[in-house]
């Protein structure tokens, strides 16, 4: 057993990249919602996922470190 | 993280293990009976990492220590997973302290000093804590609890846990933004209150300062009607003493008042009564004509009168001119012609004629004279010659005469008595001529003085005419009267009796000023009664300047209140701004993160099923090995509720339907998945995994087949610590390590 004879069984376990699944899905979310809500303003959500993403990049800087 | 060497002193039942060169890759089996150790290793490995074990709290780490030593220590050297060796080095007294370094494999300075900061370094090298490595590297047989006492590891694995950490982040900061604004609403309602109490109006400034201009206007027409009214006054009552200054001199006028004094007199009235009608228009004072007016209508009467004797003095002007025209002597020059003899002449032409005509006479006699007395003398000589010579011829005179004559001559003495007698003759004729010559000289002599007497008398009319200008009136009057002019005398008679009876009369006149006596007493009492409405009306308009002026000090007052109102609100404006926008910026905020919370919150289901595919598939690799192809997770909920395909049962079925050792594979597969994802998540590189007693309740035949996979479960986890009571022989562990349960040393083959 100290060689592989056989390939590996888990090839990989694809973690989410969180801070682009967030932007996909908030600008998703904002597509959505600017064709169903006539009052939607959008700079208040493009704000808060600009927020979002800069604390995941801090968050993962300092996870980095 | 590779584990390359795990050394300890009085741990657990060790007294001494040295675990060196240990495999890379590949199993590390350790097995031996109960008690004999085997679980020790696994947690000296915990212990080395995170200063604590996951069977003891950190307060309860004394324990580890050696029973009966005082003191222990563990040292473990690893590669990380960007292929850097470091040693960590942990000791521990029986006092619970515990001290720590951690340095670069065959350096002496450490890294990091002290037990927290070297936890905090394995974290950061290793990619893991101590909880991530507890539910996904380290499954321990007691450990293996349902797959919901992994939620917190899933949530990390998946990403939910930074999105609640960040929703609970911004749940705190929108708290604190509450309260902000908690603070912000009562300083905001404080100074509105402040600006309402203020009660600025739009527009009242400026209407109150029109009202002031207004009122300044006011002020200025009503001081401008002042000063006229003032002006007025003076001028008016100066109009007035003048009037009766002029009346006066005129009241002291009498019959014997010359032409030009009256003209003086009543023009200086009349200059001063338009004074006064200029004071009374420009006073704007009604009935003002009644003042002046009977000194007008006087004044009126009077120029009627001295303009009728002006058209008198007018013709004996132009009586003057004609006498003026007789005295000429610019017409002595010429001589008058025949034809011009009997035209009018100038008194100086006929005294030249006269003149002339007597001078003719004079020189005509004289020449007479001489004729006459030549001949006469011839007359007597001859006469007496002729006597001599006829009756005297005796006589010496006659004697020598005969002489002279001779006799002859005696002869002619008839002649020369006839020359005697025609000398005689002539002699007459020249006395009569003479005579003649003297009768109309005197004759010429009586017209000349006639003439002079009527050119002296016109120069005394002239010069009567002359003087007459600063004569009194009824002089100039009577000089008029008496001139030769019978037009002028009759003019002048005329105006005596007519127009100029009132100022010749002294009767008339006096009439005639008691007149305007009168008239300049009612002037002088209605300029009073105008002066005194005058006087009532500059009171009245001094009144309402005052008045005015109040009301403008008022004004001033009102708009000073009004622009220190207005400036307490300009100050209070800004500070309205700034807490609005405060209240602005902490309701965006606000708003911010609610929003971000939504879409934090709507990640999470998203980020679940992500995770629990991907768990799903990882697991779904592992189980059908581990189970001989009987089961194979289909799904697992945000709960991590599993449910399996059974392939004998031909359905999904709940964990609660299967056996303790199937179950135990399952939580075997999850935790491998787990520890995969771990890997790719935070660890990126090869990564040892501890399994502790996995096959408890699992039989022979699915263990054999689990450590078969176990070397080959992936690229990352590469070294794969597992411990049993006993393995096979023939399974080819890269290590395998044999604890007795008699001894507390454990050295490995490799050291």
């Amino acid at each position: 057993m100290s060689t592989l004879p056989q390939p590996v069984v888990i090839q990989r376990f694809q973690v989410v990249d969180l801070a682009k699944e967030f932007l996909n899905y908030s600008q998703a979310e904002i597509e959505r919602l600017h064709n169903t809500e006539p009052d939607f303003e959008e700079s208040l959500y493009q704000q808060a996922v600009e927020l979002v993403l800069r604390k995941l990049q801090h968050s993962t800087g300092g996870d980095a470190q | 993280v590779i584990v390359n060497q795990l050394q300890a002193e009085n741990l657990f039942k060790y007294r001494t293990l040295q675990l060196t060169e240990l495999p890379t890759r590949g199993v590390i089996a350790i097995s031996g009976p109960n008690e004999s150790g085997k679980t020790a290793i696994a947690e000296i490995l915990c212990l080395a990492l995170f200063g604590r074990t996951s069977l003891l709290t950190p307060q309860e780490v004394t324990k580890v220590i050696k029973w009966g030593e005082f003191s222990g220590s563990v040292t473990l050297r690893f590669t990380n997973s960007e292929g850097n060796c470091y040693t960590l080095v942990r000791h521990f007294d029986g006092d619970g302290n515990q001290s720590a370094r951690l340095c670069r494999s065959g350096e002496q300075t450490p890294l990091f000093l002290g037990a927290e900061a070297v936890t905090q370094a394995v974290a950061q090298l290793g990619g893991f804590t101590y909880e991530r490595f507890i539910d996904s590297l380290y499954l321990a047989q007691r450990n293996a609890a349902t797959p919901q006492a992994l939620q917190d590891t899933v949530k990390e694995l998946a990403g939910v846990a930074t999105l609640e950490r960040l929703s609970a982040e911004f749940a705190r900061e929108i708290d604190a933004a509450q309260e902000g604004l908690a603070t912000l609403a009562p300083q905001l309602t404080a100074v509105e209150e402040q600006l309402a109490q203020l009660n600025i109006q739009e527009g009242h400034l400026a209407d109150i300062r029109l009202q002031r201009q207004s009122l300044l206007d006011q002020v200025a027409k009503a001081r401008a009607q002042i000063a006229q009214q003032q002006a007025v006054h003076v001028t008016w009552q100066n109009a007035n003493v003048q009037v009766q200054e002029k009346v006066a001199q005129l009241v002291q006028t009498g019959v014997d008042t010359s032409m030009e004094d009256w003209q003086s007199r009543a023009g200086q009235l009349r200059e001063a009564l338009g004074v006064m009608d200029n004071a009374a228009r420009d006073g704007e004072l009604e009935g003002v004509s009644p003042v002046t007016g009977e000194l007008a209508a006087w004044l009126d009467d009077l120029h009627t009168r001295l303009t009728a004797f002006t058209q008198v003095r007018n013709l004996a002007l132009s009586y003057r001119e004609r006498l003026e025209q007789q005295l000429n002597a610019s017409e002595l020059a010429p001589v008058p012609t025949a034809t011009a003899a009997n035209a009018p002449r100038s008194l100086p032409a006929q005294q030249a004629v006269f003149t002339t005509r007597l001078n003719a006479l004079v020189q005509a006699r004289s020449r007479t004279l001489v004729g006459f007395w030549i001949t006469l003398l011839l007359a007597l000589v001859s006469g007496g010659v002729w006597w001599l010579l006829t009756f005297a011829r005796e006589s010496t005179l006659a004697a020598w005469l005969v002489e002279i004559l001779g006799t002859e001559g005696l002869v002619h003495l008839p002649l020369v008595l006839m020359i005697a007698a025609g000398l005689g003759i002539v002699c007459i004729l020249f006395l009569v001529r003479a005579v003649l010559l003297a009768s109309r000289m005197a004759v010429i002599r009586r017209e000349l003085a006639q003439v002079e007497a009527q050119a002296a008398a016109i120069r005394t009319e002239v010069q009567t005419l002359d003087a007459l200008g600063h004569s009194q009136l009824p002089t100039e009057l009577a000089a008029l009267r008496h001139l030769q002019d019978e037009q002028l005398s009759a003019a002048a008679a005329a105006f005596a009796t007519g127009p100029g009876a009132a100022l010749l009369s002294g009767e008339d006149l006096v009439a005639q000023l008691a007149i305007l006596r009168r008239g300049a007493a009612a002037c002088e009492h209605r300029v009073r009664s105008h002066s005194e409405r005058l006087d009532r009306q500059l009171q009245e308009t001094t009144s309402t300047v005052e008045e005015l002026q109040q009301e403008l000090r008022r004004r001033e007052q009102e708009i000073a209140e009004e622009e220190n109102r207005r400036e307490k609100a300009a100050a209070l404006h800004p500070q309205i701004r700034a807490l609005q926008d405060k209240v602005r910026e902490q309701q965006r905020r606000m708003a911010v993160r609610q929003v971000a919370r939504q879409l934090l919150d709507g990640m999470h289901h998203r980020l679940y099923v992500q995770f629990n595919l991907e768990l799903r598939h990882v697991v779904s690799k592992v189980l059908p090995l581990l189970t001989n192809g009987r089961y194979q997770i289909l799904q697992v909920d945000e709960q991590l509720q599993v449910q399996l395909l059974s392939s004998e049962k031909g359905g999904l079925i709940g964990v609660d339907e299967i056996s303790g050792g199937t179950y135990h594979q399952i939580m075997l597969a999850i935790r491998l998945a787990l520890a995969q994802a771990l890997i790719s998540d935070s660890v990126k590189g090869t990564q040892f995994v501890i399994l502790d007693e996995p096959f408890t309740f699992v039989d022979e035949h699915r263990a054999r087949k689990t450590l078969e996979v176990l070397p080959n479960l992936s690229e990352e986890i590469a070294q794969v610590w597992v411990t049993a009571s006993q393995f096979d022989a023939d399974l080819g562990f890269a290590l395998h390590l044999r604890c007795a349960g008699d001894s507390d040393t454990l050295i490995a083959p490799g050291a």
